[in-house]
């Protein structure tokens, strides 16, 4: 059967893969603290030398997906004291249910029944803050430093929010609700912000996407005509093994 | 003489074998948890001829498809690696078409009328309030936990037979075990067929059964001329 068909359809599947990455990403534009996924392309080069071919063969290509961790969102201002955003680099560690580490671009705090700082959906903070009851106001420093205005007009400091230096080069499962899974990545470093080129944090503010609908709207037109260039491939292969069977008439 | 009379009905039959397993794979195109069938291609000679290879025989494809969402609490998705047990007229099965509905008795029992299962066995049964499943596969029954659902596949994903691409073949290995993907509530699976590669298959199955074909009427015209040359001579 002609290589070039096979080839055509591994074409084929990689531009749909993409095209879904890109329909994933629009989908997410206003998703705040989501980071937005691109497709790399590389060639697939089969080694045909064991088999005395002159030179490695042609295979088509391998499309591998990647998150950009490292693209900063924009940062918009909502003013509500429980909303956090980090500027640069880094992200919030929390803790879920059975005590794996999940790392998270911020968003809307919430505080737990037993009064643990917490993101959505009960996933308390690694750095264990506990709001006091009679808290009134809660104040998250740029260096992460949180206090609560008491009541009685007094102010307590309760903690510090360091940030996780969780970059490209780590290999991280996206999950649900913005949140990273940090299984596979070995050692993490964790950092105050402001130090070692981490971010900071943003208290009232939100990061949006870094969704660009611009960027996503070229790849789209790319990615289909490359579908159809990729088709027409395919067709013309099966025209020549048509050509091909009919050599005898 | 009918040596290559045979070794083209053999290749003539191994492209309806590969045609009829796409058919199959695309009339199914939009069932729930469908999983494809993927062509086994073995060496074809006259004497290991598996001329009775049916579609039913041979590997399904476990990638996931993509969740689809319906809003119905009784449609449920696995995302990530695990499958539903259920109980079916034959034993017990394991699927990843999660659209379900409450029996009159209270059963929760899926199309085909298998019967969900806890993890660690037994229907589950629920009442007429509200019915919630959270991520771990927990189920609420009015708010009251009564059990997990939902087992790990037991790293022999793609092992299970299955006869229909939907309900696969059940295994003790996955007794009990946990799954490591989420259940989630309102959205079902869809098929993964890949309709542009079964395009494609379709595609060389037809060359390869035109050639097959074209070597027939060559062997049939040789035959043909050399009775008439023989007898001409008679």
């Amino acid at each position: 059967m002609s290589d070039a068909f096979y080839i055509g359809g591994v074409g084929l599947s990689a531009q749909q893969l993409a095209l879904d990455t890109i329909a994933n990403n629009i989908t997410n534009m206003s998703t705040h603290g989501f980071k937005r996924d691109t497709v790399q392309f590389a060639a697939l080069v089969g080694d045909g030398r064991d088999n005395g071919a002159a030179a490695a063969t042609a295979h088509g290509v391998v499309p591998s997906l990647q998150h950009t961790l490292d693209r900063q969102g924009d940062i918009e201002v909502t003013g509500n004291a429980m909303d956090l955003a980090i500027d640069g680099v880094g992200f919030i560690e929390v803790v879920g249910a059975r005590g794996q580490s999940f790392a998270w671009r911020g968003g809307s705090l919430e505080v737990t029944a037993d009064g643990w700082l917490a993101a959505p959906g009960g996933m308390v903070l690694r750095a264990m803050i506990n709001v006091p009851y009679d808290a009134t106001d809660l104040n998250i420093a740029s260096d992460g430093t949180v206090s609560a205005a008491l009541a009685d007009d007094g102010e307590v400091t309760l903690g510090s929010i360091s940030l996780l230096r969780v970059g490209q080069s780590d290999v991280v499962d996206r999950l649900d609700g913005g949140f990273y899974s940090l299984e596979d990545s070995g050692f993490v470093q964790s950092s105050l912000p402001g130090e070692d080129g981490l971010g900071q944090l943003v208290q009232g503010s939100l990061e949006q996407s870094n969704v660009d609908l611009n960027d996503e709207m070229v790849s789209l037109m790319i990615v289909q005509r490359a579908y159809a260039a990729n088709a027409k491939v395919v067709q013309a292969a099966d025209e020549v093994l048509s050509l091909a069977n009919n050599l005898r008439r | 003489m009918g040596d290559l009379l045979d070794i083209a009905s053999v290749a003539l039959s191994a492209s309806q074998n590969q045609l009829q397993r796409i058919s199959h794979n695309v009339s199914n195109a939009s069932t729930t948890g469908y999983k494809r069938a993927v062509g086994l291609f073995d060496s074809v000679s006259l004497h290991t001829a598996n001329l009775g290879q049916s579609p039913a025989v041979g590997r399904r494809d476990m990638s996931p498809a993509a969740l689809r969402s319906t809003g119905n609490p009784f449609d449920l998705a696995i995302s990530g690696e695990g499958m539903f047990l259920i109980r079916g007229g034959s034993g017990l099965e394991l699927t990843r078409n999660g659209q379900f509905q409450r029996r009159d008795d209270g059963a929760v029992v899926g199309i085909g009328g298998g019967v969900l299962q806890f993890r660690r066995g037994g229907d589950v049964i629920v009442g007429d309030g509200d019915f919630e499943v959270l991520v771990d596969g927990m189920v609420l029954d009015d708010g009251a936990p009564i059990g997990f659902i939902g087992v790990g596949d037991g790293g022999v994903a793609g092992e299970h037979s299955s006869s229909a691409g939907v309900h696969f073949a059940y295994s003790p290995a996955v007794d009990g075990e946990p799954l490591s993907g989420s259940v989630r509530q309102g959205f079902v699976e869809t098929s993964n067929t890949r309709l542009e590669l079964e395009t494609i298959e379709m595609m060389a199955a037809v060359r390869q059964a035109e050639l097959a074909s074209r070597l027939v009427q060559t062997y049939d015209a040789l035959v043909g001329q050399a009775s008439t040359a023989f007898g001409r001579g008679v």
